[in-house]
């Protein structure tokens, strides 16, 4: 309900913006997740680690992301993070009893950052709801289907969190150019336009 | 085998608000009403094996008699309904406890604590002693999800530690709700980014080296706590000489930054000298760290 | 004893005791249109007239025989005699077909089957066959191995498997078959039948994988071969950290030879190769075989369900579907209680559940382990009744009979109806010594006990708790919670 919105949701929209670019930066650092990954995986050889791209059209590219509306933006990431959620659950089965604990630090970090979007949709004026989403591309999503054998199930999830830490990359980079205030943005306003 | 009670006290296990008043009805049983050749106007009130003066009493009818008490203020009362047999040997037909106490005041100062690496702690002032079993619960949400419930142990009713790992830059809402028999009543919500509550681990590996170009100067070194990844770091120096007993600071508009190593300069030459650094949010929200482990190092001779 | 330019070397040849195939060299000089004449001389009217040089005759008896063999050619005639026994003819089994020849990729193993044609041998005699594995286009021999049987004058279709040590997928694989009839009856020479057609093997890539075997568990310390299917050259196979010296298949499919394989993380250990463009990989799991269950240990609180409790012994480093899974059996009920960890619980124990059976009171359980590598068992015999740890008892109230004297109440649930209970008071009194009292209480079927304890103080403040066991003694339960209580006034 619009109380439970406004409820915990403590802008000012400096506040909450630079939360988001934070929380951008924490989690676009591989440190955070692949590395662990990488390492529990065995993966952590040059070969493998070559091996291990971001599948093309996984996540929305930086400058896909660039031209889209504010709110089309929040909603896009919202969506895809909703996605990349969904494969985290994929990656735990995947590592049966494998203990990484930075999945669930991750998994709890996405969660804050959808949060966070849900309250700057409602700063920026309504639910980030209404926008239409960016469609990811058709490119093969985490397929962590039972009729990959070990091995190609491994490098999948490698790729995917590849892709993960780079769409969080943009994602950050998108947050820190905008703007002081929630009309503009900086790459539309007129100090922008100088340094070009 | 025991005699089946021979009545019973209602009601069975009463809490009331100190100071108020309180009334207890007897009611026998036929069957031992007739046995004992007893009525109602037999029942002898006890309260800790004190006898309750007949005023207190009213007879309701044949079987049933009340007792009242005013501003009751013992925090236990042992409350028992007893019988005259056969005219003279009194005997206990039930016993129940009268607790009194307070319903819990607005729990106050609520303020959260995020150790660095372990989870979220919170706690408050909760007010008056109740003289009851006051439960306290810690509520924590965000705007889009609602947390697990804090509940406290008995032993400390002032604090609870969460059981989720603590997210940074996000808002989250805490409140605490205190409930005992006589009510209950919740605190003013605080809302904060957890980032901004954390006490770091302290710097470690401190080291002290001296310079053989300087002999007024000390470097010390250190590694920070993890958490500098995510926050930036200011610091306390503390330093004396070994035999001193009072510790020197290093003025703290020198340590305002994140950095890992501090040249201490305008020393003794050929000294001795003890040294502890400590850590916060840059920024000053949060909490002091514990002190590092103190470290020593000699100045070098003078030239 | 021949004459010059008389016919030589007579051979005789059988491959079912039957028929002799004899067979000579013909004389210099004789052309084609040459005509012999074969006359076995203690045999009437077997004389045969033939235009070639070999000639099958039924078996001749144990002995000696005189073969006279004329050759008439161009007019001009010769005669060679011969002594022909038993002991100069060659058994030369047929030459066997292999029937079918197939292969279980999964597994590395090959299946023969062929017919032993034991109808065309008319005695009982053991075969020795000879089975050869020839592998890649060079047809390098990778295993000779015997297999025998017994010819029962019957045909029986005959089975046998070969699992590879390199996977079947990575080359074609040849088969070849040979026999050996050891017939005790033949006083001649035994011969090798030839070899078989040979029958080969080989995958078609059905699926992106090109690294075999796939997701493979095996033994630590094992030796295993790893191979790689692929049209572009193999650059480097690597296991782990480790690069591994390539050997090269047919094509540009390589193997690499691991020995006395280490234990795999509990992710598996990552085999990988790479060529120009690619890199392949798979995943091995080199564990262990499950422990026998150690400390196996099985009780009731309430005799209502039986809890057995284990310790898995050594890691064996195999987690997930790989896990070792746990049945518990109970051999008088022919009941029994699956347990599967997906999670593997630090060294902590394990325990399983099992509902206790109507009148019964002896169990023999039999715990198994399993996993890919192996299995194991712990048996463990008990009479339930005497293995009993009640619950704490709770709801444990004080209440006055008069100044010297209280009931004690509590609940301990369970099915104890049958059997007595040992409770333990302990009483204790501030500033003197702790005082305890053992009572024996009949198991009632409502749980819900009482008992009377006398010879108190009035007046007094005393601090009761109670424990209760079977009067078999087990275990303790844990201790009731502590009741305060002030007794009446004298």
């Amino acid at each position: 309900s619009t109380a439970a919105a406004m409820r915990g949701c403590m802008g000012p929209y400096q506040h909450l913006l630079s939360q988001l670019q934070r929380q951008a930066h924490l989690t676009e650092d591989t440190s955070s997740l692949l590395e662990p990954y990488i390492h529990l995986q065995g993966l952590n050889t040059p070969i493998l680690r070559g091996s291990c791209t971001e599948h093309p059209g996984a996540f929305p590219s930086k400058d896909a992301l660039r031209g889209l509306s504010k709110r089309s933006f929040l909603r896009t990431v919202n969506a895809t993070l909703d996605r990349v959620l969904k494969g985290l659950v994929a990656l735990q089965k995947q590592l049966l009893n494998n203990d990484l604990k930075e999945l669930e630090t991750a998994r709890q970090n996405i969660q804050g950052i959808r949060n966070n979007i849900h309250c700057m949709s409602w700063l920026l004026g309504g639910s980030s709801e209404t926008a239409e989403p960016m469609q990811t591309g058709p490119g093969s999503w985490l397929q962590l289907t039972s009729t990959l054998d070990v091995f190609q199930a491994k490098l999948e999830g490698c790729r995917f969190l590849r892709g993960y830490h780079r769409f969080m990359g943009s994602v950050g980079w998108v947050f820190r150019e905008w703007g002081e205030s929630p009309s503009r943005s900086r790459r539309h306003s007129p100090r922008w336009a100088l340094h070009k | 085998e025991l005699l089946d009670p021979c009545g019973h006290i209602d009601p069975e296990s009463p809490i009331i608000q100190r100071g108020s008043n309180f009334t207890a009805v007897c009611v026998l049983k036929e069957k031992c009403m007739d046995y004992f050749h007893v009525n109602a106007n037999y029942i002898i009130w006890k309260t800790n094996h004190l006898t309750v003066p007949k005023e207190q009493y009213t007879v309701i009818n044949r079987t049933a008699a009340s007792v009242t008490f005013t501003n009751v203020v013992s925090p236990n009362l042992q409350l028992t309904c007893n019988i005259l047999t056969f005219g003279q040997i009194e005997q206990n037909v039930y016993g129940i406890t009268v607790l009194s106490g307070f319903p819990p005041e607005k729990p106050k100062n609520l303020n959260c604590i995020v150790n660095e690496g372990r989870k979220m702690m919170c706690q408050w002032d909760p007010g008056r002693e109740t003289y009851l079993e006051t439960n306290f619960t810690l509520k924590s949400e965000w705007a889009t999800e609602k947390f697990d419930d804090c509940k406290t142990k008995p032993d400390t009713p002032n604090s609870c530690l969460v059981d989720y790992s603590p997210v940074y830059f996000v808002n989250i809402e805490v409140w605490v709700e205190a409930e005992n028999a006589l009510g209950n009543i919740t605190s003013d919500h605080i809302n904060f980014d957890p980032i901004d509550k954390v006490k770091p681990n302290p710097p470690r590996n401190l080291s002290v080296s001296n310079s053989e170009e300087l002999s007024s100067i000390l470097k010390l070194t250190w590694i920070n706590p993890s958490i500098n990844s995510v926050i930036r770091l200011k610091y306390n120096i503390l330093y004396r000489t070994k035999d001193a007993s009072t510790w020197s600071q290093i003025p703290p508009e020198d340590t305002a930054s994140t950095r890992s190593s501090f040249t201490v300069q305008d020393l003794k030459p050929f000294t001795e000298y003890v040294f502890r650094v400590r850590c916060m949010k840059e920024d000053g929200k949060g909490f002091w760290s514990e002190w590092s482990e103190d470290a020593s190092g000699i100045t070098y001779e003078d030239r | 004893s021949q004459k010059k330019g008389a016919l030589r070397d007579l051979k005789c040849v059988t491959n079912n005791l039957q028929e002799w195939d004899c067979s000579w060299k013909a004389p210099l000089g004789a052309g084609r249109g040459t005509v012999y004449e074969v006359c076995i001389e203690d045999r009437p009217r077997s004389c045969y007239r033939l235009e070639k040089t070999n000639i099958k005759i039924a078996a001749l008896s144990p002995g000696d025989h005189e073969i006279r063999i004329n050759s008439l050619h161009d007019l001009q005639s010769s005669m060679s005699k011969f002594i022909l026994n038993e002991r100069n003819v060659s058994l030369v089994p047929d030459t066997p077909k292999i029937l079918n020849l197939s292969a279980d990729f999964s597994t590395s193993t090959l299946h023969l089957t062929w017919n032993d044609k034991g109808s065309l041998f008319p005695y009982h005699s053991n075969v020795i066959w000879e089975i050869k594995i020839l592998r890649k286009e060079s047809m390098e021999l990778v295993k000779l191995a015997t297999y025998n049987t017994t010819l029962s004058g019957k045909d029986a279709v005959r089975h046998w498997s070969w699992t590879s040590d390199m996977p079947l997928e990575c080359a074609t694989h040849h088969v070849g078959i040979r026999r050996y009839i050891d017939c005790p009856h033949f006083s001649g020479r035994k011969e090798w039948s030839d070899w078989s057609p040979m029958k080969n093997i080989s995958w078609t890539p059905d699926s992106q994988t090109k690294v075999f075997p796939q997701d493979k568990v095996i033994l630590v310390g094992s030796d295993i071969t790893f191979c790689c299917v692929s049209q572009e050259k193999v650059l480097l196979a690597q296991i782990g950290h480790k690069n591994c010296p390539l050997i090269q298949l047919d094509g540009g499919n390589v193997a690499i030879e691991i020995h006395n394989i280490s234990v795999s993380a509990n992710s598996g250990t990552n085999v990988v190769f790479t060529t120009e463009d690619n890199m392949f990989g798979t995943v091995v799991f080199a564990g262990y075989p499950p422990d026998s269950p150690q400390k196996l240990n099985c009780e009731t609180h309430d005799l209502k369900e039986i809890i057995c409790s284990w310790n898995p012994g050594r890691p064996t480093a195999l987690v997930g579907p790989r896990n070792t899974s746990y049945t518990l059996f109970e051999s008088f009920s022919g009941k029994y209680v699956k347990f599967k960890r997906v999670e593997a619980l630090t060294n902590e124990s394990y325990q399983l559940l099992f509902q206790m059976l109507p009148n019964q009171e002896m169990y023999n359980f039999t715990l198994n382990a399993r996993n890919p590598l192996g299995r194991s068992a712990s048996t463990i015999l008990v009479n339930i009744t005497e293995r009993v740890s009640p619950h704490a008892p709770t709801s444990f109230k004080v209440k006055d009979i008069n100044s010297t004297a209280v009931t004690l109440s509590w609940h301990l649930p369970g099915n104890f109806a049958k059997i007595y209970l040992l409770c333990e008071i302990e009483i204790n009194k501030a500033n003197s010594i702790q005082e305890s009292r053992n009572v024996t209480v009949k198991g009632v079927e409502n749980s819900s006990y009482l008992v009377a304890v006398d010879k108190l103080n009035p007046y007094t403040v005393y601090t009761f708790r109670i424990r209760c066991s079977t009067e078999t003694f087990w275990k303790w339960s844990k201790w009731s919670n502590e009741r305060k209580h002030l007794t009446t006034e004298a």
